[in-house]
């Protein structure tokens, strides 16, 4: 058995685990801090995400994910939520780009990193942890960050967070607080039982009441960032 | 006819919203707005309650007729069996 603290979203979490992969991929957040709590991985965790898995995929990765499930599932109660977005830092703020898979959140941060160089950077790309607390939302990095393999063990403040879709034209408006709900929820990690879920609903209404939300439909063009850009950031390029 | 093990009842402002986890949460992923007396009325049912019983608690909170209250539930039963939070032994 393999045994190490990590942490994750700043919380210390102790994971004792079989496969050297999860040592190699979380070797970034490493902690000699007291651990809030363990998480264990069996064999039927590895075999239950073989069964999800749309592939062929080495038990090593199979635990990553196993783990990074029972992370979230814990760490709802700790108001950690995973949202499925890519996370840009820019200026001291991160701006977030939600939408299902395939649908262009890389596309789009990558127009963002085009316009503006190294003066914005890449949080996570895929798979980043919210933390909520009273009077902050902060957007962490995470081992677990896409195809892309876009992370960096940093965070910074929410300040603005885009649902994206396809389209021929370019247009951005704000979105009002009871349309935001179903969208968060959609791309949000559920916990499977009712508490997990009960955590993760009220910090989606803290997310909703507290951070702006937009809905960008726009094609692959660099307008396209600098429409997203100046609507979330309020700053010129 | 019970609802399903699972179903989440947040409270945001004047609102209610039903979300469903654990095995209610295997047929639906989406939410259900309300109003208090109908999350109300799914709290009970939550309880395994028969028809009389909530048609009886609704009469001592909300003061309503046996008719009225009979109303509400069903219409919140065929809304929550729309979606599959219903099941029937």
């Amino acid at each position: 058995m393999i045994k190490n603290t990590y942490m994750f979203a700043g919380i210390p979490v102790e994971i004792i685990h079989f496969h050297p992969y999860m040592s190699t991929l979380c070797s970034d957040y490493l902690t000699d801090q007291v651990p809030y709590f363990i998480i264990e991985i069996t064999e039927s965790n590895i075999d239950q995400e073989r069964k999800n898995a749309d592939g062929q995929y080495s038990d090593g990765y199979l635990e990553s994910l196993a783990f990074y499930r029972k992370f979230c599932d814990r760490a709802a109660n700790e108001n950690i939520v995973l949202l499925h977005s890519c996370a840009i830092e820019f200026n001291g703020k991160a701006y977030l780009f939600a939408a299902p898979s395939g649908t262009g959140k890389s596309t789009h941060a990558a127009l963002w990193l085009d316009m503006l160089g190294c003066r914005a950077h890449i949080i996570n790309g895929d798979k980043p942890l919210l933390r909520i607390s009273e009077n902050s939302i902060i957007v962490y990095g995470t081992p677990w960050d896409g195809k892309e393999h876009w992370s960096t063990n940093s965070s910074a403040p929410v300040a603005g967070i885009c649902f994206l879709s396809r389209g021929k034209e370019n247009t951005i408006r704000k979105l009002h607080t009871d349309e935001v709900l179903p969208m968060l929820l959609s791309q949000v990690y559920r916990p499977k039982c009712a508490e997990g879920l009960s955590c993760v609903m009220t910090n989606i209404l803290r997310i909703s009441h507290s951070v702006p939300m937009y809905d960008l439909s726009c094609n692959m063009t660099l307008k396209a960032a600098e429409l997203s850009f100046k609507t979330m950031s309020g700053e010129y390029i | 006819m019970k609802l399903k093990k699972g179903i989440v009842i947040i409270q945001n402002g004047d609102e209610y919203i039903a979300v469903a986890a654990d095995e209610a949460g295997k047929s639906f992923r989406g939410m259900i707005k309300m109003n208090e007396t109908a999350a109300f009325i799914v709290e009970i049912l939550k309880t395994g309650a028969t028809e009389s019983e909530i048609i009886a608690a609704l009469n001592e909170k909300y003061d309503v007729s046996e008719n009225e209250a009979l109303h509400d539930v069903e219409t919140i039963v065929s809304k929550f069996d729309s979606v599959g939070l219903i099941e029937y032994e």
